[in-house]
């Protein structure tokens, strides 16, 4: 599949803004099964710096600073990418123990040294009892990693029910867990949560999915958004996605931007603006298949 | 009594005993060093010693030395304590220090270039992953930045203590913005000042040496070796525990005291607000922990630090000492891996050993902190939330199972740790000798050669005996700490006076901060003089005059000034219903109520505090007073209610501190951007209180009784009985009182005066060719004109049957709207750094 991608956020001031600082995670990996030939940005107004660097898990970060006094931010990236057949993304036929994992993440190996990051709490995941008990259903003893780790996703996706606009970033977890309701950031918060308080390796993952307008409509542009989901660390394989707001494995439809311990690590965009007044935030998202 | 110290201990073998006696030697002997010390002090008798203890204290009251308590929320300035009877360390025992410092020092600083680098030491297993991962000080955003610099760890503090069986030992390491060093400065230069015969009997090492090589090393450190590099240090504020501190070093090495609120990250390099533009930093000395530096990389709610400050490292356009992300070291969890990373790097062992550290994340030490939990204390590996050692024999059960419980949980959260013992050393206590005990906060500084350790430091005393605590928050004690020089050392601390590094400071503007507080210290202590004066004399006026009808209405006249004057309406000025029944009640509290805007103590408040954030641009002598200023404040603040006389003393006292002050100002400040606003300041705001005080007065119709009673209260105020008499030689009159108070040019106390003197301040203050266009000039102009072309004895008339003067009443309200916008144009212009930093909300992803 090739996509063309078009994120777009606008920020309205009601006073002028003299200086901004911005860092945006918006760029697709190129990934065994992904790749990314085009990237272009439009900011308005012009940035007076704006550059590429990576950030500590090798995304592709863009800073950019802008000096001039504005009413209104807008940043327009449009990306052309690959997503390749599903191979490298399937779920292999490995009936590797849980516990095994467990116990090999425990011990110290240096190959293993960029994936200890995500086996410990952070900001957006914190390991508490509750979250343990919950997930120790599906981790019993012996059972596969990727079949409990479906399993648990499945449940997520049952018991949990997607509601549009109900979390913030400043929602806790916790509350997500007691009423059962979120958005797809937050399920693939609590799904990471499970598997690390079970001493696993679990990171986040941000991206896209393409939306399909229902049965005879047309697709409306502007309409899709942000997705999140996760991805679980199997020794001698690699990582493994799973997407529990869909409940399936993520496949073609599903383009990758970054990974990182949990949101706070690859936000789309993060800003601070020099300012006496308020803002307000306009996203615009639209996936397009071209081909 | 004193001379008891003179005594000689049977002696006892060291390693029975519960702690170590820094005094008496192997073979139970006083040490020699500690036997010079105490000749000297008995050479000087008890008595004396006691007398110059308080002087002590005194000197560093009045120098300000303080530093910040927390109670409650509120930060309360606590006088720095200085015990008179150093710590005395004899060249052997320094060197152990000396050296072990060192290698911890170099030790820590390859640590720090692994960690953000290679990461050589993890992939070994030299250091546990959890130990750096887990870690709230590892900053991933740092990650791979190059440091520029052979040693990025530009300043490095440990706390030593020794143990019972007299090896010394480091408690703590201290890479982030090591706190202490301008104590130590500080607790020197007083100890020599006051005490200068107790260093005779031997020699002493200097430790200011030790500064000079501080600042070559923090100018080695600028980026692409740029010469005369320009420094700032970055302070969290003055609520911040060791402001003193902060302001006392930026000081004495001439360098900038900054906050965030000063800078600002533009085309990739890091500049600092002046009234005149943008200068650029190429070396930041932070005080601020790392993660308040940067809200757009850390903590966005930070408003400490500066957005887009990593990028400007990034770019290598700035050197931040220590580097952002430093704080990672430190770290309890890294304590018991130290010596086998000092095998790895030196082939050596550590030459200061490190108290005894077991880290739970590994299963055996675990269990061992968890078999001996009460007989240790346990830390979290990082600080970051304020966490600090926690002592579990002191838990209640409660505590202490929920902590065994959190251990278990994540356990290479925590370390276990012994408890050590300090060692005892003479101490004055209610002014007799008794023993404390003591922690030394030693400090190095690293450059291209190495490091090198100051031949002193911060001693720190428990505050009660036979407490192992000892922390500045829990109101411990400090002392100098003399090292005793060696043949070889040169630096020894001959001459009395410590030299300042004096490094001659460029011309630099002044930033839009401390110009902004400058001029309003000039504002509030005009305020705070006018009223004073007008609270005198209405004090006066009512104990003077009792009942007759003139002088009810003057009373009333000046009660109302006394609102407008303050603008704490609606006091005096509302309506019959609501004006305060007791006038002597409503002075009190317009004297006495710190949270009434407008009052005096309120005015005495906001003076003091922007005179403090200033401290640097102050002299010595100016910060002293005001100290002075301060404690005269709260007096007014603990005189009780009752009567006028208590109030009008008070008044007399305060009155005088202040203008002491200003005379202070005046004798020392130099005549340069910060003078012209702190001049500026005091001319808008006088002109400003004159127009008030003649408009709420004169500009009514009285009666030939009360006229010229008024006139008299009103010249009194502004101290013009005598120039009146002198000049006019006549009774007192409406039109030559005007005359006075407007138009006179050579009255320093006529509103024509002040604008003039404000036109030249104005002037001064600005670049060459901005005096064409400039705003608040044109202004001036304006007010100036309206004065001249103003005829005193038309305004002295009334002309029809209103009971106002309507020609004085709209020339002075013109006058004081011409006045407030030139109060703001100058606010425009050069503090135009109001605004705010604000975090961009970010979106949930919503599918």
């Amino acid at each position: 599949m090739i996509y063309e991608i078009t994120h777009k956020t606008i920020y309205n001031y009601n006073t002028p803004v003299s200086h901004c600082h911005s860092k945006i995670w918006l760029t697709p990996r190129n990934l065994p099964y992904q790749l990314c030939n085009e990237v272009l940005f439009n900011i308005e107004p012009r940035p007076a710096v704006f550059y590429e660097l990576k950030d500590f898990f090798e995304n592709s970060v863009h800073y950019f600073s802008i000096q001039q006094s504005h009413l209104k931010l807008s940043v327009e990236v449009k990306s052309r990418v690959e997503v390749f057949s599903l191979q490298g993304r399937l779920l292999p036929n490995n009936d590797m123990p849980w516990e095994h994992v467990r116990n090999m993440l425990a011990e110290f190996r240096e190959e293993l040294v960029d994936v200890y990051h995500f086996k410990y709490e952070s900001q957006h995941v914190p390991l508490d009892h509750d979250i343990y008990l919950y997930a120790a259903r599906f981790f019993t003893p012996n059972r596969p990693l990727l079949e409990a780790t479906r399993d648990l996703m499945t449940h997520i996706f049952k018991e949990f029910k997607f509601v549009s606009g109900y979390s913030t970033v400043a929602t806790p977890l916790k509350e997500i867990v007691k009423n059962k309701k979120g958005v797809c950031q937050d399920f693939a918060h609590f799904a990471i949560a499970c598997l690390r308080s079970h001493g696993l390796a679990a990171k986040y993952m941000s991206g896209y999915i393409e939306t399909l307008p229902p049965a005879g409509k047309q697709k409306l542009v502007g309409a899709d958004a942000s997705h999140a989901w996760f991805s679980v660390y199997l020794p001698g394989e690699g990582w493994y996605d799973f997407d529990p707001t869909n409940n399936m494995v993520p496949n073609e439809r599903h383009v990758t931007l970054a990974w990182g311990r949990d949101y706070s690590d690859v936000t789309p965009m993060r800003g601070v603006i020099i300012s006496g007044g308020k803002h307000k935030l306009d996203v615009e998202v639209d996936v397009k298949r071209i081909g | 009594m004193f001379l008891s110290l003179k005594r000689n201990k049977p002696v006892e073998v060291p390693h029975n005993k519960m702690w170590y006696d820094e005094t008496i030697s192997q073979n139970g002997g006083l040490k020699n060093e500690w036997q010079i010390l105490l000749n000297e002090l008995n050479k000087l008798g008890s008595a004396e010693v006691v007398q110059r203890n308080v002087e002590l204290q005194k000197l560093l009251r009045e120098n300000g030395v303080t530093y910040n308590v927390y109670e409650g929320h509120l930060a309360m300035p606590r006088t720095w304590n200085l015990d008179p009877v150093p710590w005395v360390l004899d060249a052997p025992d320094w060197a152990t220090v000396e050296d072990g410092l060192t290698q911890r020092a170099e030790l820590f600083n390859l640590i720090l270039k692994d960690i953000y680098g290679p990461k050589e030491l993890l992939k070994k297993g030299l250091i546990p992953h959890e130990v750096v991962f887990c870690h709230r000080g590892f900053m991933r955003q740092c990650d791979g930045i190059p440091f520029g610099t052979q040693r990025p760890l530009a300043v490095y503090a440990a706390d030593i203590a020794r143990g019972p069986d007299g090896r010394m030992w480091v408690v703590n390491d201290r890479t982030q913005a090591p706190s202490g060093m301008g104590y130590a400065l500080e607790n020197r230069s007083a100890m020599v000042r006051v005490l200068p015969e107790i260093f005779k009997g031997q020699q002493i090492r200097k430790v200011s040496d030790f500064f000079n090589t501080y600042y070559n090393s923090l100018c080695e450190l600028a980026p692409r070796q740029k010469e005369n590099p320009r420094i700032a240090l970055l302070t969290p504020g003055d609520k911040n525990e060791t402001y003193f501190e902060q302001a006392f070093l930026a000081d004495y090495l001439g360098i900038n005291l900054v906050h965030g609120d000063d800078l600002l990250v533009k085309d990739s390099h890091l500049w600092i607000k002046t009234i005149h533009g943008l200068e650029q930093i190429d070396i930041l000395v932070r005080r601020v922990d790392d993660v308040f530096c940067d809200p757009l990389e850390f903590r966005s709610d930070s408003r400490l630090g500066v957005p887009g400050l990593l990028e400007v490292v990034r770019k290598g356009n700035l050197t931040i000492a220590n580097p952002l992300g430093s704080g990672i070291l430190e770290n309890p969890g890294l304590m018991p891996f130290l010596n086998r990373i000092s095998k790895h790097y030196f082939g050596e062992e550590l030459k200061l050993p490190t108290v005894a550290t077991w880290w739970c994340g590994h299963t055996k030490e675990r269990n061992k902190v968890l078999d001996d939990f009460d007989n240790l204390i346990i830390k979290k590996i990082d600080r970051y939330n304020g966490s600090p050692t926690i002592i579990p024999s002191l838990l209640t059960r409660f505590d202490r199972e929920r902590l065994i419980e959190r251990i278990k949980h994540e356990p290479y959260l925590y370390v276990g740790q012994e408890k050590v013992g300090f060692s005892a050393v003479p101490s004055l206590v209610n002014n007799e000798l008794d023993t404390r005990f003591s922690v030394l906060r030693g400090f190095a500084v690293g450059n291209s050669k190495g490091y090198k350790v100051m031949p002193g430091g911060l001693t720190r005393t428990s505050p009660e005996k036979g407490i192992f605590v000892v922390s500045n928050q829990a109101g411990g004690v400090s002392k100098d700490t003399w090292v005793i020089a060696d043949k070889n050392d040169a630096d020894s601390q001959t001459a009395v006076l410590v030299n300042k590094v004096y490094k001659p400071r460029l011309k630099e503007s002044l930033t839009s901060r401390m110009a902004e507080n400058l001029f309003w210290a000039g504002r509030y202590s005009e305020r705070v003089l006018a009223t004073v004066r007008l609270m005198k004399t209405t004090i006066s006026h009512i104990l003077e005059n009792q009942g007759s009808e003139p002088a009810q209405v003057i009373k009333e006249r000046l009660l109302c000034a006394l609102t407008h004057l303050t603008m704490t309406y609606p006091g005096f000025v509302g309506d019959e219903k609501h004006k305060p029944k007791e006038p002597m009640a409503h002075l009190y509290e317009l004297a006495q109520n710190e949270d009434l805007s407008g009052s005096l103590l309120y005015n005495m408040r906001s003076l003091a505090n922007a005179m403090q954030s200033v401290g640097g641009y102050l002299s010595n002598d100016t910060r002293r007073m005001v100290e002075n200023l301060k404690e005269n404040s709260l007096m007014i603040k603990k005189i009780k209610p009752t009567g006028f006389l208590n109030l009008n003393n008070s008044l007399d006292k305060l009155y005088n501190s202040l203008v002491s002050l200003l005379g202070f100002i005046t004798e020392s400040m130099p005549r340069e951007q910060g003078w012209l606003m702190f001049q500026a300041g005091r001319k808008i705001e006088r002109s400003s209180l004159i127009a008030t005080l003649v408009r709420s007065t004169l500009v009514f119709k009285d009666n030939e009784q009360v006229q010229p009673l008024i006139l008299e209260s009103v010249l009194k105020t502004n101290q013009l009985i005598s120039t009146y008499r002198y000049k006019y030689r006549t009774n007192l009159n409406l039109e030559f009182s005007l005359q006075l108070l407007l138009f006179d040019e050579n009255n320093p106390r006529s509103i024509t005066y002040q604008l003039q003197k404000l036109n030249i301040y104005l002037k001064n203050l600005m670049d060459e060719d901005g005096e064409q266009k400039s705003k608040e000039l044109k202004i001036i102009i304006e007010a100036t004109t309206k004065l001249v072309i103003a005829d005193p004895s038309e305004l002295a008339q009334s002309t029809n049957e209103d009971f106002v003067r309507e020609k004085l009443e709209i020339l002075l309200s013109e006058l004081s709207d011409l006045i407030s916008q030139c109060a703001n144009a100058i606010n425009q212009k050069y503090f135009s750094h109001t605004s705010e930093v604000k975090n961009l909300v970010v979106t949930t992803n919503e599918i």
